[in-house]
């Protein structure tokens, strides 16, 4: 009897320790795994073509290389030649995690910054809130507070700046003509796949330097974890066998100069201004309550305590990329309170609150991109890196559709945040007792939907990349769109209004990356 | 767009225990047996709020949620399989209620449990018995519950549960007991494909960490065995996970340890043979990403002779305490 009770005891422990052992054991993806492909196209001729910023590939100089027989090269090739097949085990995964398009990894860097300071200022204990100080990044609240519209401007530029690195990269490569390497040396095997790309001066190097150079400018208290990897970009190079020395130094000359005429807008776009004290803000509000009469109480924070100022009120003055002024695509007014397509509005939210569907939640739960994630320009990053992948973009092609997507959702999101604080439209709940939200409702005006903005002109610009996709991607803007109105966050018309001035945006980003010369 | 996510239900830890603590009859974590063939039917509810919670190591408040009530009801079932292991079952549904804030509360069916609990040793022992005993098992979310809600409803992770447990009982009617157990969790799983801890990850999958809960008790059963109260000490802790980072949501695999005080209560003379009634509370005294909750939980259980133990009902155990 006890030898039977005992067997079966053990027994049930094995087999509940089989069943939960099974899936803690993998390791968890940090990045998008993929493994170097050889580019479906090498693109001779981009050095020709428009940058974003720049005025061609030819604005800065670079020195002429050395030739491949003389002394100096030849010391440089004995370097990369020293780690070839003699890698250490954290060389080996620095090149099998750099891979051979380096522009991937660092918009995936930038997307966990974003998502590790996108936490909004915590109360005091009287009930008011600091602000992040870009003077004093360290005290808290942190700075940045990467929210929605600080996030995607990062990404337009980090983008946009190494599309012009780019762009200048392959202008000096092909004038060049210098080869790699392992072209050179035949004994050097590389680490990713063979091509003619000339390699001086160094794609990579170049791309490390403008990119860490940004993302330490934007995100100021990760210096040395930034610093850290930009090191290990630019060394995997040689321990891959794609560059020399040389090579690398031309590319971060080519990053700092970029990075330098980036930094010069970057101090001059408003961005400074977007944030505004109690005192300017007030404005705002006078000028709504002037705008709707009567009707109602404009736009409020709707936290306890009350958060005395939204986030960037003056976010729609800041400097544009494509659409000029963004009163020039700001929609008309949102229904006005107690007309018939508000209250249509309004019953289509009551029903959902009690009646929303597991898979509408699901999409309000996969599009919510709030607190702690990398924001909904983010999320359409991590979209578009999947179609770079499998298209086998270069990185030029690469930075190219980071570049016109980025820049089209920062257009989005200045000309939806013009539309925020013109409007001031109040959110779902104020005011409407018992509608209440799937989760907590962002601190800005309602009317239009920034995640419909984003979503539906970053979808236009990938439909121009991958024609083949375009209907995919417009579903998918649809679902994020849609995810605002199941979770209660918006109403239907902040939605489909901002689809509409989301798809004209990326519209408008997309006449002009079709005459740039790639096409 | 971003949403300002509030902070989630730090109760999430309680929530899980709840499956395991608080069945009436007899429990995961205590020394109580039934005899082979009694069978026993349980409801119980618990009700669980909290105003202030831990964010890290600091305690704080938030007017978004102010206080947040959880209400379990759980149903439970046990049979005495043979002489010295039982079967225990248990489902609970949970719902949860800020009183602030504009953010809904959750509320589902949570995870199912099933466990085997065997009495491994028994002996005298100076003056009175000492037993060993184990419980094993797993619960599993019971429904598509959203683990990452803002008031979620549980981790959303099955837990393989293994638990030893000692105890002294006195001939004076005095006990002592200590019980400890080892969860073994599996992944959770989100409905979306990203998120960050303290890194980013390309994933809906959540690595949740193991952890350990133990408790200490004390107690006394009348001589007749109608009546029983013992006072607890519980713990809990994870190993590892993350803090809430200030004014962050919570989120499943965080770092949740808590320290907990417990009053708990059995009366057994109701007039019908078999039935029982119930009373359990506790209070957090200290902890880590958890809320500092007060519960307080009452209910009913019905336990009868099935097979075999009709035939000698007069040896069958009309209280858990019994031997």
């Amino acid at each position: 009897m006890k030898r039977t009770t005992t067997k079966i005891f053990f027994g049930m422990l094995a087999a509940s320790g089989m069943l939960l052992t099974q899936s803690c054991e993998k390791d968890l993806p940090q990045y998008t795994g993929f493994e170097s492909y050889t580019y479906a196209s090498l693109d001779e001729d981009g050095g020709t073509w428009d940058p974003i910023l720049l005025t061609s590939g030819a604005d800065t100089a670079i020195a002429i290389p050395a030739d491949v027989t003389s002394d100096a090269y030849l010391t440089e090739l004995d370097e990369v030649k020293s780690y070839n097949n003699a890698l250490t085990a954290d060389e080996q995964e620095a090149v099998d995690y750099w891979g051979n398009n380096t522009v991937i990894r660092w918009m995936e860097i930038a997307q966990e910054l974003v998502a590790k300071y996108n936490l909004a200022p915590s109360p005091n204990e009287d009930g008011s809130y600091g602000a992040p100080s870009a003077a004093n990044p360290s005290v808290y609240p942190y700075f940045p507070f990467a929210h929605p519209p600080y996030a995607v401007r990062a990404y337009a530029y980090l983008a946009a700046a190494q599309y012009d690195v780019l762009i200048t990269t392959w202008n000096y490569k092909y004038t060049y003509n210098r080869q790699a390497p392992y072209k050179v040396d035949a004994s050097i095997t590389p680490a990713y796949p063979d091509n003619n790309l000339p390699s001086y001066p160094s794609e990579d190097a170049a791309i490390a330097e403008v990119s860490s150079e940004m993302l330490k400018f934007l995100f100021p208290l990760e210096v040395d974890y930034i610093n850290g990897l930009a090191a290990d970009c630019r060394e995997s190079r040689k321990w891959a066998g794609m560059n020399v020395e040389s090579d690398l130094v031309a590319g971060d000359d080519i990053g700092g100069f970029v990075f330098r005429q980036y930094k010069a807008r970057a101090a001059n776009d408003s961005m400074k201004y977007a944030q505004v004290d109690a005192a300017t803000y007030a404005a705002y509000e006078t000028n709504a309550d002037a705008l709707w009469g009567s009707q109602w109480s404009h736009w409020e924070n709707l936290e306890v305590p009350q958060r005395p100022v939204g986030i960037t009120p003056q976010y729609g003055k800041v400097k544009t990329w494509w659409i000029g002024n963004p009163e020039s695509v700001r929609p008309g007014p949102p229904p006005a309170a107690g007309s018939a397509e508000y209250e249509t509005a309004k019953n289509e939210l009551m029903d959902l609150v009690d009646n929303a569907t597991r898979e509408q939640e699901e999409i309000a739960y996969f599009w919510a991109d709030g607190f702690g994630t990398y924001t909904p320009a983010g999320h359409w990053g991590r979209i578009a890196i999947d179609y770079m992948i499998s298209y086998r973009q270069n990185p030029l092609q690469t930075a190219r559709t980071f570049a016109y997507m980025n820049t089209a959702m920062m257009d989005a999101g200045i000309s939806c945040w013009d539309t925020k604080y013109y409007y001031m439209y109040p959110r779902p709940p104020q005011g409407n007792e018992g509608l209440v939200c799937l989760f907590g409702v962002p601190n800005f005006p309602s009317y239009t939907s920034g995640h419909s903005t984003f979503s539906a002109a970053a979808a236009t610009v990938l439909g121009y990349v991958f024609p083949a996709e375009a209907s995919l991607f417009d579903s998918y803007a649809k679902d994020a769109s849609n995810s605002r109105i199941y979770s209660r966050i918006h109403w239907r018309f902040d939605c489909e209004t901002g689809v509409e001035v989301g798809n004209n945006i990326g519209d408008i980003a997309v006449s002009v990356a079709a005459t740039d010369g790639a096409d | 767009m971003f949403f300002n996510r509030l902070l989630k239900s730090t109760t999430l830890l309680f929530v899980t225990t709840v499956a395991l603590g608080h069945l009436n009859a007899q429990t995961t974590s205590d020394a109580v047996m039934m005899k082979p063939g009694e069978i026993c039917f349980d409801l119980h509810y618990n009700n669980s709020s909290w105003s202030e919670y831990w964010e890290g190591d600091s305690l704080r408040d938030n007017g978004n949620i102010g206080t947040l009530t959880t209400h379990a009801y759980t149903a439970g079932f046990m049979l005495g399989i043979m002489d010295r292991v039982n079967f225990l079952a248990m489902l609970p549904y949970i719902s949860t209620s800020p009183s602030a804030g504009v953010v809904a509360g959750d509320k589902g069916i949570q995870d199912a449990g099933f466990f085997l609990k065997g009495l491994i040793y028994e002996h005298k022992m100076g003056p009175g018995n000492i037993k060993l005993l184990g419980s094993a098992g797993f619960i599993i979310p019971a429904s598509n519950y959203v683990p990452e809600h803002p008031f979620a409803i549980g981790l959303g992770c099955p837990d393989g549960i293994f638990r030893g447990i000692i105890q002294y009982d006195a001939e004076i009617g005095m006990y002592g007991r200590v019980d400890a157990a080892y969860h073994l969790r599996g992944n959770a799983f989100l409905d979306r494909s990203y998120y960050y801890t303290t890194s980013g990850y390309y994933t809906d999958e959540v690595d949740m960490p193991d952890a350990l809960d133990y408790n200490v008790t004390l107690g006394y059963i009348t001589d007749s065995k109608k009546f029983k109260v013992e006072g607890q000490l519980s713990g809990l802790n994870t190993f590892g996970g993350f803090d809430i980072r200030r004014q962050d949501g919570a989120f499943p695999s965080n770092d949740m340890e808590a320290m907990r005080v417990g009053l708990n209560a059995d009366y057994y003379d109701l007039g019908i043979k078999g039935l029982a009634v119930h009373f359990n509370s506790n209070y957090t005294l200290s902890g880590r990403n958890v809320g500092k909750s007060m519960m307080i939980g009452g209910g009913v259980s019905y336990q009868f002779g099935l097979w075999n133990a009709r035939d000698k009902a007069d040896k069958s155990s009309t209280t858990p305490e019994a031997k």
